[in-house]
């Protein structure tokens, strides 16, 4: 799934109801509470499109949270429309212990907020949501064994020795053609924000590769055999690249390397066969890891690649390792720093010193990276970030293309009315 | 250990070695002198560099970058085993050579090499020699060169060549032999020591380790365990298991007073490291806990955690195997850890002159002084000079010696009493 999940839209959309509290309140339906059998997929669908008419009027905005609790957040002069909808639903999950008659009126299936009165509250919450659902998608770090046993069976299997050897055989065969994803790399201006891709990157997607040749196994729950693996995935990169045809590769692109990789015979059989001309298209992607692993190693590669006529970009910078990549002296051409939320909502002072070394290191050189929500961009693009990559770049190219058709779709229209009326003027003529 | 050769025996090395880049080096050397008009040579002294920057993998792109000359008429290339190159071509062929030999001086523009020059004020990276004119001086430095080069082979061995790689296969089993590894034998213990201004040494901590030269030996010979170094930092968290577990098994009042162990990150939230810190009790400040930059990198977030947890919990928090060349690029004191580890090699060696030494020396104030151990001291010049630079704090062979020798004192004292 690449769209951003319904938790940081809730957020988001709280965030930007900061100045138009007024006049809004705020409905909760614990329906995570319903015993299993009750809250199917079906059941939640057929409950939120008791909302339905109402979103379409713009009177309220609906969220369906992972755990299948529905928010609602609508205009006071709806307040009518939504005790029906309640009643509704209400009545669809008449069956369940929840709506027994002592719960029934209780705050046990449904919580009311005033968003005016209640606004902290709620952004509190949403806050909450945001990272709890951040903490089932694994980031463990827990001394408890029974929650990191659950955490590991949600994490799958871990990656060992064994399961790596099994991969790389595997990995052997394995057409890998289909597993390359493309992310572009995207100016954005304008209060429309319209994106326009300077470079797009190529990769090999890790969860598709888990789920083909591995699922359920974690593969990053090793480090270290983690990054075995992507040395070897590298190679099978270079190999693709090497056989795809010149026009498939349109446009600049970046690729992610290891430094171990450029100093290989494979990278110079690669090299060997790319056109000249086109090393100036390719940006190589370095791990920051390989930096501080081999600073002595960067640095020869560095200056290897760049004769050849590549760029470099300094991969999987975040704010925390941000003042340790002296990119001048690096003398890498760009960064990619990773976008985290605590850059805007982990205190002045951080803000601040990220704010500092993006002026140190030159705003255009760097790209922020990994931007799934608006809030990304936008802090961005105060600070003078050009370049900007990830879900919410991802999201706005749809749009704009969306966009784009439908003023083709309305020209079409347009010009098809105009020979229309040409047509009647001339049969009329007639 | 290493055998010595005269010079007669390495020429028959040499020679014998009938396709080796030497003696063919030698036949070219034989025509030349028959044809040496309009001819030069070129001596890259490649040999010369940090052993950090002779790697294969470096001396194979710098071959490379040879390939528009070697590829013309009247041109001879030749790399020896110790990683010099040797080359012959057309003295109209003077720019071009100079071109090359500037793209590789910038591959290596790290090493100190590169800048150096000799005391007669020629660069030591590479001498030119007119071949028309300076017949004899070619000779005799590619002859020389030659043997040097297969002297070196022969003594020491083209190292590791025959052995087996670490791979995942073979990492499977030696990861169950690890795990169920006696690590006591295998340990080994190091001591940092603080100099005083009187010059007296003073215990700071013993380092406990895990031989991995001995390791290798016991469990698996065959097999070069440093050759993947992502395969061996994975080993290296089974090794972590068997030192907590060693350590745990005698009486913190067996241990010396201060004590340091290398661990992975992860591993402080593994069961062992449980253990340990029960077992450890109200004694943290007596241990002090070693990380490497790569793992503190790999995610800097854990590092935070685990740092600020340690230090709660009064352990010491050690940055080890910091190179200096990291020095020039970021502070490694914003890693907020309570010591940093910086190896002594060339690089600080090289910080001999005036300015690079003040350069040094402000950037170690800058950390702290206090907080700086330079290890790797195998002189007392090493000494000597990190004292200059302001460090009080060292590690390495050449103080095991002294700690060998305050001990022997000690001892001889209580005796005396």
């Amino acid at each position: 799934m690449t769209t951003q999940n319904q938790e940081s839209l809730f957020l988001d959309y709280v965030r930007r109801l900061e100045l138009h509290r007024q006049g809004r309140e705020m409905v909760h339906f614990h329906l995570s509470k319903l015993r299993p059998f009750n809250r199917r997929e079906h059941h939640i669908r057929v409950a939120a499109d008791a909302f339905e008419g109402m979103i379409k009027e713009l009177l309220g905005q609906i969220f369906i949270l992972n755990d299948s609790d529905i928010i609602f957040i609508f205009k006071t002069e709806a307040m009518g429309q939504v005790e029906q909808a309640v009643e509704k639903i209400k009545f669809l999950f008449g069956d369940d212990p929840l709506l027994s008659e002592d719960e029934a009126e209780g705050k046990g299936f449904s919580t009311w907020l005033d968003v005016e009165n209640d606004y902290d509250q709620i952004v509190e919450m949403a806050r909450n949501m945001v990272d709890a659902e951040k903490n089932t998608k694994g980031s463990g770090g827990s001394h408890d064994v029974k929650s990191a046993l659950l955490a590991r069976q949600d994490e799958g299997e871990r990656l060992t020795p064994r399961t790596l050897d099994r991969l790389a055989e595997a990995l052997k065969a394995a057409d890998l053609t289909n597993m390359v994803r493309r992310q572009y790399v995207c100016t954005i201006e304008g209060n429309q924000m319209v994106p326009k891709p300077t470079f797009s990157e190529l990769f090999i997607s890790i969860s598709d590769l888990r789920e083909t040749l591995l699922p359920g196994v974690n593969l990053t729950s090793s480090p270290w055999l983690f990054q075995h693996l992507t040395e070897t995935l590298d190679r099978r990169v270079l190999s693709l690249l090497g056989k795809t045809e010149e026009r498939d590769i349109t446009g600049d692109i970046s690729i992610n390397l290891n430094v171990a990789t450029l100093l290989s015979a494979e990278f110079m059989k690669f090299d060997e066969n790319v056109i000249a001309a086109m090393r100036g298209n390719i940006v190589l992607e370095l791990q920051q890891l390989d930096i501080f692993g081999d600073l002595n190693a960067y640095l020869f590669a560095r200056e290897y690649v760049k004769d050849r006529g590549y760029r470099i970009c300094i991969d999987g910078v975040n704010h925390l390792t941000l003042p340790f990549i002296d990119r001048e002296r690096l003398e890498a051409d760009m960064i990619k720093l990773i976008w985290h939320p605590d850059i805007l909502h982990g205190g002045h002072d951080l803000t601040n010193k990220v704010k500092r070394q993006i002026m140190l290191t030159g705003a255009s050189r760097v790209i922020m990276s990994r931007c799934d929500t608006e809030e990304s961009i936008e802090f961005g693009r105060d600070n003078g970030i050009k370049l900007f990559q990830g879900r919410h770049v991802e999201n706005l190219i749809a749009e704009e293309n969306r966009r784009r058709n439908m003023r083709m779709l309305k020209k079409n229209a347009a010009r098809h009315e105009d020979e229309a009326k040409n047509m009647k003027s001339l049969t009329k003529r007639k | 250990m290493a055998q010595k050769f005269t010079d007669s025996q390495v020429m028959r090395a040499v020679r014998g070695d009938t396709n080796g880049p030497e003696n063919k080096l030698l036949e070219n050397l034989q025509y030349l002198e028959k044809f040496p008009v309009g001819q030069c040579g070129v001596h890259v002294h490649l040999s010369k560099l940090q052993s950090t920057n002779k790697r294969p993998a470096y001396v194979r792109i710098a071959e490379r970058v040879f390939d528009p000359i070697k590829i013309t008429h009247n041109a001879e290339f030749f790399i020896l085993d110790n990683f010099d190159i040797m080359l012959t071509a057309p003295s109209t062929r003077i720019a071009d050579i100079d071109k090359v030999l500037a793209s590789v001086k910038s591959l290596f523009k790290a090493d100190p090499l590169v800048d150096q020059r000799d005391g007669t004020g020629e660069e030591s990276f590479v001498t030119w020699y007119d071949l028309e004119e300076d017949f004899e001086y070619f000779k005799e430095a590619t002859v020389s060169c030659a043997l040097s080069s297969k002297r070196g082979t022969l003594e020491f061995g083209a190292s590791g060549i025959d052995d087996e790689k670490l791979t995942p296969k073979n990492l499977d089993q030696l990861a169950r032999i690890f795990r169920k590894l006696d690590a006591r034998p295998l340990m080994r213990n190091q001591s940092a020591v603080q100099i005083g201004g009187n010059g007296q040494g003073q215990l700071l901590f013993r380092e406990y380790y895990v031989s991995i030269a001995d390791l290798r030996k016991k469990v698996a010979p065959k097999i070069d365990l440093l050759a993947d170094r992502w395969l061996f930092q994975f080993l290296t968290t089974i090794l972590d298991q068997r030192v907590l577990h060693m350590l745990r098994n005698q009486s913190m009042d067996d241990l010396p007073k201060n004590v340091s162990i290398n661990l992975n990150i992860q591993t402080i939230h593994s069961k062992d490291f449980q253990l340990f810190d029960q077992f450890v009790g109200d004694q943290a400040h007596r241990i002090i806990l070693e990380f490497q930059p790569v793992d503190i990198f790999s995610n800097i977030f854990a590092f935070v955690e685990v740092r600020d947890l340690l230090q709660a919990r009064g352990y010491k928090v050690l940055v080890d195997g910091l190179q200096p060349l990291v020095l020039d690029y970021f502070d490694p004191s914003m890693l907020e850890a309570d010591y940093y580890k910086i190896a002594w090699g060339d690089r600080l060696g090289g910080s001999a002159t005036p300015e690079g030494q003040k350069e040094m020396r402000e950037l170690i104030q800058s950390i702290g002084n206090s907080n700086v151990i330079i290890t790797h001291v195998d002189s007392e010049e090493a000494v000597r000079f990190g004292l200059l630079l302001g460090v009080q704090k060292f590690q390495g062979f050449f103080v095991d010696r002294l700690v060998e020798a305050m001990t022997t004192k000690v001892a001889q004292s209580v005796k005396g009493a």
